[in-house]
Order: C-alpha cells, then structure tokens, then sequence
C-alpha cells in the first residue's frame, strides 16, 4: 500500500527474486534495481534528494521534481525517473514501472522498464 | 579464484576521537590541548577544507555505536582482514596522518609519538595480522628522525609513514635527509600515502590550492609525482642504496610519462646531476613502489596494462585496499582487474621485497587462516 | 627535393606543417626598449638577465653576427621551416614570454605590451609565414584583458600565451576569467606555456617546488594537468562555449590516465561541480589541444598511442618543435611514432581550426 511507503525514503523489497529499491517521493513512487551498474553497490543505501542543477558556474539549483539517488560507494547519481547517470543518458540503473492500484495496492512490473516521464 | 597470501598496505585505522590519543601525551602537552576550555580543544588533525560532497566512507563503514568506521580493531579484523583474506595488514591512519599540516611544529611531533604509542597499544595486540606504521611530523625533520630511532626497535612497527608536506620542500630534498638517514639505518621503507591540502601544508598540486574535492582528488597525484622526481634528482638513493619508498594511493598511470621525461632531461644534462650514477628510471625500478589503489580504470582494462609494463608492469605494484574509504579497491576487484599471472607479485611477493618479509612466512600464514576460515 | 624525401619521419604526408611553437628571440636586450614605456627601462636593465628556466638551445641556431638562438629569421627559414615544408610558424617572444614572472604586476603588464608590440613590428611582417602569440600578464586580469582587445586587433595575432601565474589559484580559478572571456570574445585560444616558475609563481608542484632543474623540467607536466583539470571544473568552457585551450610543452604520454582517472572523479564528485554538465573527457576532446613537443612517446611504447587514440589525440595533438630548444632526435620524429592516418590533423588540421588565423577573420 502507499501508505507503507515513507515519503522521501527508500524500501528495499524482493520482487521476482530481484533486489529492488522502492522509493516515494511526494506521492510519487519510483523503483530501481537496488544493484548499482558500477560496481553493484546497494542503492538503498544510497542518498536521496532533489537533483542537483546549475545555471552557471558558483551557482547551485535543487530541483525537487526530479528525485536522485546517489549510490552510497561512489557518489554515482541516476534520475529515478529514467535511471540515466546525471552525467551520460546512455547510462543507467534498471528501472521499473509502479503503479499504485485502484485499491491501494503499489504493483510492480518486472517485465517492463519505466517509460521515462515527458519532459517538461 | 587467488588463494594465496594477500598484504595490504594501506588500511586506514582511527580513534573514536582525540581523546583516544591524549592519554599518551606528557602532561604538559595535554594540558596545552584541553587549556583553551571546555568547549574547545586543540586539535589534532586539521580540515582540509573541504569534504568530500558524499563522504569519505562509505555506509556500512560505520559501527553500530555511529563511530567512525575502523575505530575498532576487532571489527576491521573481522570485517576486512577476515571477508578479504588478509594476512597483513599495515595501518597507516585517518585523520592523524596528516598532522604534518599542523602549525605547531613541536606539537605535532607530540601527536606522531602519541599516536605511536596508541597504535602500538591499542592495535598491534588486537589481531597478529596488523603491522604498525612510525608515524612522523615532518615540520622539523631531526625531530622524525629521533621519533623513527625510537620506535624502529619496537615489534612489528615495519615502515616510517608521512603524508603532507610541513616543510614546504619535496620529500627528496635534502632538508629531509635526516629521515631518510634513520630510516635507511633502522631498515624500513618509507611510504609517502597522498598528502591533503590545509592547515600549513604544502599545496598537494601545483599552481596553488585546489578549490574543490573533485580537483584534489582528480591531481592528488601530482605530491606522488613531485616526490618521485625528488628523491632521484637528489641523488638520496645513491646516498642511501638499501632505502626502499613506497607511494601510497596515489595511482599509477602517471608513472612512465614521468619516467621518460626523467631520463630525457637527465641525458640532455647528466653533468647537472653528477651524483648520479645510473640513469633515473633504474632508480625507480630498484627502490620505488607504488600501491595499486586508486586503480585507473579506463573501459578495457587491458589498456591500462599497456600502460603500466612501460613503468614496469607487475614488479612495480603492491596491493593495498585503502579501507574504509569510498574509493577503495577490494581484493576481488583487484583480482578482475589485473593480469592473473601479476597476481602473486602484486598481492605479496613485492611487497615482502620492500619489508624484508619473508615469503615461505606468509604462505605459511594464509594456509593457517584459509584452514581456520574453512567450514569443519 | 620533395617534401616527402626531406622529411622522411613523415614520409606519409605531403602536405605543408603547421608549427604551434617556435621561439622568437629579441637579438638584443636593447632591442626591446623603444616598445617599453621609459618608466620602466631602468627596472627591464636591472633585471634583464632573468630569463626564466634554463633550456639547452640548438647550437646553431644563434647568428654568427651576434644574437641569441631565435632571434635571427633567417636561420628560422633555413632551419626549420625550409626543411620541415612548415609554412606556418606560431611565435611567443622568446624568454620575454617570462617577463610577466616578475611581481610587480605594473612591469608584468608593461613588459607583456611592449613584447606583443616586439614581435608584431619584428616579425609579423604580411609577406611572412610568422604569426604570434599575445603574451599577457595576469597579476590584473583586466588589464590583461584590456591588452588582448588591443593586441588582438593584429590580424597575425592568433592566441594568448601565458607562462606565470600571478594569482596563485589553478589556472581555471575564476579570478582569471576576464582574461578568458576576452580571448573568447575575439576568437582567440589560449595557449599556456609549461615552465612558469619562480618569481611571482606559487609552487609550479604540488607536495613543494622543485630546486634542479632535472626537477623542473620533469615535473613541467603538472601546470599542463592543473589547466586542463581546472578549466573545466571552473566551468570556463560553459562560460565561454567557444573558447579552446592549448597546453604547450606539458608532454603528452600522461594523458590518458589523468582523462581516466578525471571522468571517475567527477561522475562521484558531479554535485560538488554541477556546472560541469558533460564529462570531462568529453570537454577536453571538444576544448583542449596538447603540442606534441615533448611527445613522451619513445620508440617501443607504442601502446600509448592506442592509448592516446582512445582519448580523442588524433583531434586534439598538434605539431610544435619548440625551436631553438633542443631535445633528443629530429622535431618531426613524432610523425613516426602516430599512425600515418592522423598526419593531416596533427601536422596542420587541427591547427587551422584551433589559432585564429588571418583569412577567418574575428
């Protein structure tokens, strides 16, 4: 259910006999593949936070509609909503659609990859 | 799978805090640390200014009671001498290796005793696998050297260890002869692990200090690199023939480009240098090591083999994991990432070179732990 | 005789070389008094004789009328450019390119002015295969931005040189941006010159300075390393999209690990800098271009140029000889030791798309 999903924390689940990583931010949820593809670190470990942006050099921007994780070995950051590395589309973490049903019930497809939100 | 015995060289042990330390200070010295008052004490490690933006360690690091990861000997023992089969381990400190950045020369020179003192105390006893390092300050270096005379005839203390630079002069200078006199004397080689910037310390790289994290730890070798370069120019390896150095995290890829230049310049003008006997890089290749973390690891790992047989490939590198911190090199990442057959030199083989270990002992010390380890 | 039968190290290219390094040497002190303002001459007559590090010259390369190495063109012609077929010679004014060592930032720029005005008036001529460097002195980036807008107005005038560093931050530092933006502003690339020491320099090393020479020259690479690092982590790339960096005389053979070794910084490090929006090998390929003197690529160490092809080197080396230093075998040896396909580039390609030559105009 939701409700068993804190806001702005991260739940380790075993989904399909994978490691997952389920996370709420807002009354969004997210979930990655727990393993990071650097060098499997648990990402549950990991931080969470708004995505860290700049204009221009000196300047630091948080952008909360773009929730990041960052791999507690390294530092490594990925979007949650399209698992891209912040520094290389073409790198990612495994991600999974979830949905929250009509009864309240959060589902995961483990067959599918997320379908990355539009941008705005 | 390797099985044999695995020496590490660079594993980070630490006080819960200060106060761990202060124990072995002389009463005067303690009495200078807590006079300032009860909030405030003078420490005995200095900021380098900046944090690392996700922190030095990484999560599981931390004990149970919230203090600083490696503060607990049985814990280390068992959480990486144990999980990585290792059969020994050197400690080369935390936030104290760098007290060569503290101003007051004298205290500094204070804390390194203390700090001996305590890891000769609190460690060594612990497990049989660890191997102490003689921590020194460098700000007055007759001072290191009787801090090395005094601690070289202690068991199991194999290696003199500095990290940043106090003096302000490369660590081949001569100014730093009287280390390298004592250490040559007692026997031990000399690891240099990377020097932060802060306090008084010499900034790590060139052209000023580094403003952030990501630019020191991008050119933290370039101390390694102004080291290497030093302690050829100077002639201390002519000096001092037996000395054996080991660069301690500073990677290596850096390390034939420098060499080539090296002898380039040396043959353009040999008569500069008359103290020198033999072209530089056979220096390198007779007295200097260098640990194999951080391993440079571009996409094709082979690539960085190339690379290294130009310094000297799998003579030159001795394994050391860095625990706890964030950028470590476990065991098998090192085993994936190396030539099979380098294995045996990089794990033990070189490192008993530079320590005067005797290998038939360690094998006979990784056979006794693979049997204890080993299910009944 | 055909390019090809004098040059034989580059056998497999025919094409005239473009040099990104030669030294222009004034044949006397004396010479460049008229361009110093007279306030100034007793300070230059003091201190005339400081002429940064020690670097061997080719010994024929001094004029049997007197002069220095460099600072005859004739010899120029017939030394290098003759034999080699180099048909574009990109001079820094010799040891003046040191001048701006001094601490007082007033000389520095003085001295940086009157050499600009040096090697316009004796070299720069229109009918000549010679075009310069504007040497600035960064003790007050303004001024030393004020100074390229000038001296940029000189249609042979195609980068900025800098060899000391006044402000004793890395050279990306933003206390050195105006300088930056001005080169940008006027299309010129900034070229930095390895050996900036003593004087006014903070330690040119990390872990402290060096004191030989056999130290110095060495450990040159470091200077090379801080630009390319710490111009991209001070975003100076993402201030100035078309600005590009040239590293001159830092050597060549540590790039790949350093490249390595960066884009793993930065990928666990990126919040700490998020104006860096790309990876760093990604900036150096687009922004930053290495001379090839020295190469560090000996004979049998060939797999560091499958390193080196991996990093982008093929776009990014360009040919110099640094003349009328001397070094081990022949300038063009380099073109033996890449693969023949990169020649164009490296003898000429990316050099013309890199300086700001006359017929792109500004």
């Amino acid at each position: 259910m939701l409700d068993d999903f804190q806001p702005g924390a991260m739940a380790l689940r075993e989904v399909d006999g994978r490691a997952v990583a389920i996370v709420r931010w807002g009354d969004d949820l997210y979930a990655v593949s727990n393993s990071c593809p650097h060098m499997g670190g648990p990402l549950c470990q990991g931080h969470l936070g708004p995505r860290i942006g700049s204009a221009r050099a000196g300047s630091i921007e948080l952008d909360p509609t773009r929730p990041t994780l960052s791999c507690s070995w390294h530092g490594w950051e990925f979007d949650l909503a399209t698992g891209s590395a912040l520094w290389d589309d073409e790198y990612s973490v495994r991600t999974y659609p979830v949905e929250v049903a009509a009864d309240g019930r959060v589902l995961l497809d483990t067959r599918r990859r997320r379908r990355a939100k539009a941008e705005a | 799978m390797y099985d044999g015995p695995i020496i590490d060289l660079d594993v980070h042990h630490n006080w819960k805090s200060q106060d761990d330390v202060m124990p072995y200070l002389p009463k005067g010295w303690q009495d200078y640390v807590t006079a300032p008052g009860p909030t405030v004490k003078q420490p005995m490690s200095v900021s380098m200014g900046f944090v690392n933006p996700h922190g030095f360690f990484r999560e599981e690091g931390l004990l149970e009671d919230g203090s600083f990861p490696a503060s607990d000997p049985v814990e280390v023992a068992r959480r990486h001498l144990d999980a990585s089969r290792i059969t020994r381990a050197v400690l080369t400190h935390e936030d104290v290796l760098y007290l060569d950045a503290l101003p007051n020369p004298f205290f500094a020179a204070e804390v390194a005793r203390a700090a001996n003192d305590w890891t000769a105390d609190r460690w060594l006893p612990a497990d049989s696998r660890f191997r102490a390092s003689i921590l020194v300050s460098n700000q007055l270096p007759d001072l290191a050297a009787a801090e090395i005379r005094r601690m070289s005839s202690v068991d199991r203390f194999d290696q003199v260890l500095m990290a940043s630079n106090g003096i302000g002069k490369p660590f081949g200078h001569p100014s730093l002869d009287p280390i390298h006199r004592a250490a040559a004397e007692a026997g031990l080689p000399i690891s240099f692990h990377v020097g932060a910037p802060g306090g008084i310390a010499a900034s790590p790289i060139g052209f000023g200090y580094p403003n952030y994290y990501v630019e020191f730890h991008t050119l933290s070798c370039q101390s390694a690199m102004t080291h290497l370069v030093s302690l050829i120019a100077h002639g201390v390896f002519e000096r001092y023939p037996a000395l054996k150095v080991v660069l301690v995290e500073t990677g290596s890829a850096w390390i034939p480009a420098i060499l080539w230049r090296l002898d380039a310049n040396y043959r353009a003008r040999p008569s500069d240098t008359p103290w020198l006997k033999r072209p530089p890089s056979e220096y390198f290749r007779d007295h200097i090591r260098a640990t194999t973390q951080p391993l440079e690891t571009p996409e094709g790992i082979e690539r960085l083999w190339h690379l290294l047989e130009a310094a000297g490939g799998e003579d030159v590198l001795c394994f050391a994991s860095d625990y706890p911190h964030w950028d470590s090199d476990p065991v098998d990442f090192i085993e994936e990432s190396l030539p099979q057959q380098w294995l045996p030199k990089v794990f033990h083989e070189n490192a008993c070179e530079v320590f005067g270990w005797s290998p038939d002992e360690l094998e006979a010390e990784a056979a006794t732990a693979r049997g204890a380890n080993t299910p009944a | 005789m055909s390019a090809a039968a004098s040059r034989p190290a580059a056998a497999e290219y025919d094409g005239p070389i473009v040099d990104c390094d030669v030294h222009a040497e004034p044949s006397s002190p004396d010479e460049i008094l008229p361009y110093l303002p007279s306030e100034w001459s007793l300070d230059y007559l003091r201190q005339a004789g400081r002429t940064g590090p020690a670097k061997l010259m080719r010994p024929d390369a001094a004029p049997e009328s007197g002069g220095p190495a460099g600072s005859a063109p004739e010899l120029v012609h017939t030394q290098l450019l003759e034999p080699l077929g180099i048909d574009r010679a990109v001079l820094s004014p010799g040891t003046l390119v040191y001048a701006p060592s001094s601490p007082n930032p007033y000389y520095a720029a003085a001295m940086a002015r009157a050499a600009n005005d040096w090697l316009i008036d004796r070299w720069l001529g229109d009918e000549t295969p010679f075009y310069g460097s504007i040497l600035v002195a960064n003790h007050l980036p303004e001024v030393a931005a004020a100074e390229i807008r000038r001296a940029g107005q000189h249609p042979r005038m195609v980068c900025v040189v800098m060899a000391d560093n006044a402000l004793g931050h890395p050279w990306g530092h933003a206390l050195f941006h105006p300088i930056y933006e001005a080169a940008a502003e006027l299309g010129l690339p900034v070229a930095i010159q390895a050996g900036g020491f003593g004087g006014v320099n903070p330690s040119p090393t990390g872990g402290g300075p060096p004191s030989l020479d056999l130290e110095q020259g060495t450990l040159a690479v470091q200077g090379a390393m801080n630009a390319l690092v710490t111009f991209i982590t001070e975003g100076v790339f993402d201030h100035y999209p078309s600005l590009k960096l040239i590293l001159l005389e830092g050597g060549v053979a540590w790039l790949p690990g350093l490249l390595w070794r960066f884009d793993a910084s930065f990928k666990g490090a990126r919040r700490e800098v998020p104006w860096v929006k790309r990876l760093p090998s990604e900036y150096f390929r687009d922004h930053v271009r290495i001379t090839t003197q020295p190469p560090e690529i000996p004979p049998g160490y060939e797999h560091i140029v499958e390193l080196l092809a991996e990093v982008g080197a093929q776009e990014t080396l360009m040919f110099a000889s640094d003349y009328p230093h001397r070094s081990e075998g022949e300038p063009l040896d380099i073109a033996a030791r890449i693969p023949a396909a990169w020649l164009p580039n490296v003898l000429r390609g990316n050099a013309l798309a890199t300086f700001r030559w006359p017929e792109r105009g500004n």
